[in-house]
């Protein structure tokens, strides 16, 4: 009759409702999920890269060891080495560059970083002694790391690890 | 039929099952962004440290004892991984389009000789381009004993993309020249060029390194080099000397450089040997020496290690040291050079830039190996770091495989880490 709601009409209606719904949440959530996804994928790329900076790469001036004033770009790798052995002196004087525990600003920006990153760097072998570590206090978690070991010119094994958020 | 009101309730079950089943395809996993980071994130941070760790000889000591030295480092990537060591093969096959002859100077050559303190066993077999039988069914190195026409050319090359590498053993004062097989699958001409040396050099910390730095020698002649420097030669006696003091009388000959320089050495006891090293027929107070010792012949540049003495097989061990740059014992090794002039695709280079052998990695890994009458002992070293590194291979199955180098009395030895 006119103006009667039917239980069929209802029940479509809510069918509609529910599947809209459901869908809307797939959705959304697979949206989230892929942004999660390429946030990640961006900082593990960074702390690649960053890592490959320090432990390939001299920095510049590949002396900057020499004069910190004249550095433009971190890189621990011993001047003139062939198989990029790392520089203790260069890895002393990061406490120079970047003084503060509690954040690594001078680091992130000779190294360019677009991330935040927390950085240690210790000595493995032939002993265990931490040489150098900056964090940032604001950010308690990191979600991501990457660990290099490298050879540094005192024949021992350093390992550097970079956090990132 | 329905009332007014009234929804068959399995029409509507089925149709909600259908919604939801078809939503699950419209959404499937494979749309989400996959990453590989979690794969190859391992294998860098494994490869820093196994490279690392080669660079200052702590390797061997790592994968002597590795649960407790993963305990020391403190590297979260090592945790829980295993590292399976030796794959590397210890039978090699070799098919030899050669005379018997050629077999049978060639089998002598590689018996008996240690690579990381095991023997390695190659067989050589003889078969015919015409009709190609590879050793056991498994061989993918062939050895070429005279030049090939041009007319073989197709014929190499599809050896080739059946991952085969060739030894190109021929008389080196052989016209190469418009001959494609040489000149395009091995590299080479005879057209003299002067090259300059390698500059290979070991510095103090005992760190190999190379003075001009140049990729170009990893991806050609480094290997090699460093099999040969690691290889132990194995010298059998035959001869009966007496001597004073000495037990044992069974006498053997080194044979360095050619055939002019042979060195006579007996086997004294279990632990000391005599090296006739000046030449001059007698066994004198200064040439005894015991395993360990450096040995410095008359007349060649570089110095050798007496590795071991075992006097139950009645043989002593050599090796030979690192030294820079130029390899003074090349003979017969004339007019033959790179075709492109790389001077990092020879091994063992002279001062007037001839060379040992010359490698070709363009398409797979092929050889040009000088033909000899007879084989020296540093001929039989770099005979076998030839025949060794052609047979290694990369199986893709594996988490992680690399070739690294062991540390065995301060020398070179190859082995394969696979870490799992």
């Amino acid at each position: 009759m006119k103006a009667q709601i039917s239980y069929e009409f209802i029940v479509t209606i809510l069918i509609f409702i529910g599947f809209f719904t459901y869908v809307m949440s797939q959705f959304l959530s697979f949206k989230v999920n892929s942004e999660i996804n390429l946030n990640m994928e961006n900082i593990n790329l960074e702390l690649f890269k960053i890592s490959e900076i320090l432990t390939k790469d001299t920095g510049y001036p590949s002396n900057w060891n020499e004069n910190i004033a004249s550095l433009k770009r971190l890189g621990l790798v011993l001047n003139g080495s062939l198989i990029n052995i790392l520089d203790m002196n260069k890895v002393n004087n990061l406490t120079i560059i970047n003084p503060s525990r509690n954040y690594c600003y001078n680091i992130t920006k000779y190294l360019d970083a677009n991330i935040t990153i927390s950085l240690v760097i210790e000595k493995i072998y032939p002993t265990n002694q931490l040489l150098y570590n900056c964090t940032d206090i604001n950010l308690r978690v990191f979600n991501l790391s990457i660990e290099r070991v490298a050879v540094a010119n005192d024949n021992s094994l350093l390992k550097i690890k970079i956090y990132g958020k | 039929m329905a009332n007014k009101g009234q929804i068959h309730v399995t029409e509507l079950v089925f149709a909600i099952l259908l919604v939801v089943v078809s939503l699950y395809a419209f959404f499937p996993e494979n749309l989400r962004l996959s990453s590989s980071w979690q794969i190859i994130k391992p294998k860098i941070e494994i490869y820093d440290f196994l490279s690392s760790s080669d660079k200052i000889k702590y390797l061997p000591k790592f994968l002597k004892n590795v649960s407790s030295e993963i305990q020391k480092l403190n590297l979260d990537f090592i945790a829980g991984k295993t590292f399976v060591l030796n794959n590397y093969p210890r039978s090699i096959q070799i098919s030899c389009n050669c005379s018997n002859s050629t077999i049978n100077l060639l089998s002598n050559a590689t018996l008996n000789h240690l690579i990381n303190s095991e023997k390695i066993t190659f067989y050589f077999c003889q078969t015919h381009l015409e009709s190609l039988n590879p050793c056991l069914g498994s061989s993918r190195i062939l050895i070429i004993e005279n030049l090939p026409g041009n007319n073989y050319y197709n014929f190499l090359q599809n050896l080739i993309e059946n991952k085969y590498s060739l030894i190109l053993y021929v008389d080196p004062n052989t016209n190469f020249n418009n001959n494609d097989i040489a000149n395009k699958i091995f590299g080479i001409n005879n057209s003299s060029r002067t090259s300059t040396l390698q500059n290979l050099t070991f510095d103090n910390s005992k760190i190999f390194l190379i003075n001009n730095y140049n990729e170009e020698i990893y991806k050609n002649s480094y290997n090699i080099y460093k099999n040969f420097f690691g290889i132990v030669i194995s010298l059998p006696t035959s001869l009966t000397e007496f001597v004073s003091n000495c037990v044992n009388i069974r006498a053997g000959l080194i044979y360095i450089y050619n055939s002019s320089y042979r060195h006579k050495f007996l086997i004294c006891n279990s632990s000391h040997a005599y090296i006739d090293l000046n030449r001059n027929g007698n066994f004198e107070s200064n040439e005894i020496f015991k395993a360990g010792d450096s040995l410095k012949f008359l007349g060649f540049k570089s110095n050798v290690t007496l590795v071991y003495i075992d006097n139950k097989t009645f043989t002593i061990g050599i090796k030979f040291d690192f030294y820079n740059n130029e390899f003074s014992d090349i003979t017969n090794f004339a007019n033959v050079f790179p075709i492109d002039n790389n001077n990092y695709r020879k091994v063992l280079v002279r001062s007037d830039g001839v060379a040992g052998l010359i490698v070709n990695t363009t398409r797979g890994k092929h050889v040009f190996f000088p033909k000899l009458n007879d084989f020296s002992e540093d001929k039989k070293a770099l005979l076998v770091a030839t025949l060794f590194w052609l047979a290694q291979r990369i199986e893709n199955e594996k988490f992680f495989t690399n070739y690294f180098t062991y540390d065995y009395n301060y020398t070179f030895i190859p082995y394969e880490i696979v870490v799992n």
